[in-house]
């Protein structure tokens, strides 16, 4: 490391001399060395900014009051009809919240993430310090789609601990079958961010990002299924918002019934990820910042 | 060292940069001078890549600069006051670049004291005034301590203690050898810290020369004489083959000339071998704000500007005014 030394300047600050260490220049630096450095720097550019912890308190919170709503309309019921415990399904009450209320709190962080620095040019820097664009996008995709899926996962330990405080007395609780609820719809989370994260890098806006989430996510499925054509209702399934909980919810959504169950229902989320992905990865080398 | 070589960006019909080889030495600093619209931005732009070229390359130390193996650590860049995220603090912007840089956290400490930010470190950035935000902007630029420096309009918005701080710091970094490019439009903040000039009107290269052959090569220094009697003078001057521009003097002293190439003392002599009464004998220095000026005269995009253009006096503060803003 170099020495310091002082000058004072002409406005009388004084202006230190102060070197940064040097790495090896010249040194070959591999992609994967600097994903990982790039992977530091955006979890501190996620994790500094209120509006992240405001999306994830939105998601646990929201969780929590849908549980509590919930379980206590459905103890409401096996109260008036100890027979109706038998129709409680933790798993299909789960898989609702996080299909009406998280899936739009990572559909935000994802867009607060990927279009903000283009709304307030912080891009610039952040494109000046690495220019390697691919793994500028590869590091944000894994932050956010590791936080949604921790987020997620929270929300819904949370929130099935709700249903089960309110309801245990009355109803086994499944365990097996919440956790592979929580964590599939986790997963799910975790692909929504990724897409959403892609839509954005691509629009570069914030609401355009969030409009296109929105349909995408709940309107456009929503009026599929209204149409009353059984060929347009068959096509919802292929919309990332009716194939996520048609997966998460092991094909008992309560609401929707998909043409097919299993796994093709997340290989259709995964398609629109690579997809949104594969546009925002070209648009983001080719298009000047 | 920064290298431009027939560097060209065209966005669609309009040539923002054409052709433009230039290059940028170190150890000293090199304004970067152009009015608006002229293609200092963009051509800065291009060399830290958030710019594609149409056509051409901008190279930092011989490579491009998403082939440079630390890119942050060679380049340090102010090229937008909101280059940090307003709702993020200093400290949190400053920790992010030091991850990409493989730095260690104390370093963005130093670097904050460096700019003197240490006690608002934990503030958000969006508090901040332009000032202090411009200091932000110097310390991610100085965070890896680059060999490599660009600012785009850095003293834009400060006050007269940043703009002395500003200017103490770019001579310093250039004394230090590094390589330091300083675009602006105001021509005195140039001539008070440059050593070399790099002149752009509509994307194109005007001139690339020492701040001191830029003026002296397009000011256009003369003297100025204001008689009743400036006819005969006028016509005398006129046998001798010096060249004289004709003016009123604005008052019952009658014409002013302007004479070019003899100094005032041959002028005076000339006056009175002709037995001209003389009124006003004054010598107009050129300076970088006339030479630019002259520059840049056909390349102010979406502008009009005052004319004619006139020589310019250096008054007691040491800024460039134009003549007509003197005497009015």
């Amino acid at each position: 490391m170099k020495g310091t030394e002082t000058t004072e300047g002409a406005a009388g600050a004084g202006i230190r001399r102060v070197a940064a260490p040097r790495g090896p220049d010249g040194a070959r630096v591999t992609r994967t060395a600097r994903l990982g450095r790039e992977l530091a720097a955006e979890w501190v550019r996620v994790s500094s900014l209120r509006s992240t912890w405001w999306c994830v308190a939105a998601a646990v919170v929201g969780m929590t009051l849908f549980a509590a709503m919930m379980g206590w309309s459905q103890l409401s019921r096996v109260h008036e009809n100890p027979i109706a415990s038998d129709g409680v399904k933790f798993a299909q009450l789960t898989s609702q919240g996080y299909f009406y209320l998280v899936q739009f709190t990572v559909l935000v962080l994802a867009a607060l993430v990927s279009t903000g620095e283009f709304a307030n040019r912080s891009v610039t820097g952040t494109l000046v310090w690495n220019p390697d664009r691919t793994t500028v996008l590869v590091a944000r995709v894994l932050v956010t789609a590791g936080l949604a899926f921790c987020a997620s996962v929270a929300a819904g330990l949370v929130g099935t601990g709700v249903l089960a405080a309110l309801l245990a007395s009355h109803v086994t609780f499944p365990v097996a079958e919440v956790a592979v609820t929580v964590l599939g719809a986790g997963a799910c989370m975790a692909l929504f961010a990724a897409m959403f994260v892609g839509v954005g890098t691509a629009l570069r806006g914030t609401a355009s990002t969030v409009m296109a989430g929105f349909l995408l996510l709940l309107g456009l499925p929503m009026v599929m299924i209204m149409s009353g054509v059984q060929l347009v209702d068959d096509l919802a399934a292929f919309t990332p918002g009716a194939a996520g909980i048609e997966f998460y919810a092991a094909g008992d959504a309560g609401f929707y019934t998909a043409p097919f169950d299993g796994p093709i229902n997340v290989v259709v989320v995964a398609g629109w990820t690579v997809a949104a992905l594969l546009v925002a990865w070209t648009e983001l080398r080719l298009r000047d910042v | 060292m920064l290298i431009a070589r027939e560097l060209t960006k065209r966005y669609g019909p309009r040539t923002a940069v054409e052709e433009l080889s230039v290059t940028v030495a170190p150890g000293r600093v090199t304004g970067f001078l152009g009015p608006n619209g002229a293609g200092k931005s963009t051509t800065m732009r291009m060399f830290v890549g958030l710019t594609r070229p149409t056509s051409g390359a901008a190279l930092v130390n011989g490579r491009p600069y998403e082939d440079l193996a630390w890119p942050a650590r060679e380049v340090g860049a102010l090229l937008d006051v909101a280059a940090a995220h307003p709702g993020r603090t200093a400290r949190a912007h400053l920790r992010a670049k030091a991850h990409v840089c493989g730095l260690p956290r104390n370093r963005v400490d130093e670097v904050l004291a460096e700019v003197g930010l240490s006690e608002v470190a934990d503030r958000r950035s969006g508090s901040y005034s332009l000032g202090m935000r411009q200091r932000l902007g110097v310390a991610d630029a100085l965070l890896a301590d680059p060999g490599v420096l660009l600012f785009d309009e850095p003293v834009n918005g400060l006050d007269l203690d940043g703009v002395r701080w500003m200017r103490d710091l770019t001579r310093r970094l250039a004394d230090e050898g590094r390589t330091v490019l300083v675009s602006s439009h105001l021509m005195s903040e140039m001539g008070q810290v440059a050593d070399h000039l790099v002149v752009v009107g509509r994307g194109r290269l005007i001139a690339d020369a020492p701040i001191s052959e830029v003026i002296s090569a397009w000011s256009r220094t003369h003297v100025v004489l204001r008689s009743p009697d400036a006819g005969r003078l006028r016509a005398r001057l006129a046998r001798e083959g010096v060249r004289i521009e004709t003016g009123t003097g604005g008052d019952s002293a009658g014409e002013e000339l302007r004479v070019f190439g003899p100094g005032v003392e041959e002028v005076g002599d000339r006056a009175y071998e002709e037995g001209v009464r003389v009124h006003g004998l004054r010598l107009e220095q050129a300076s970088l704000e006339q030479a630019y000026l002259e520059l840049t005269g056909e390349s102010v995009e979406y502008g009009a500007r005052t004319a004619p253009v006139t020589a310019v006096r250096t008054g007691a503060d040491g800024a460039g005014r134009t003549a007509e803003e003197v005497e009015s």
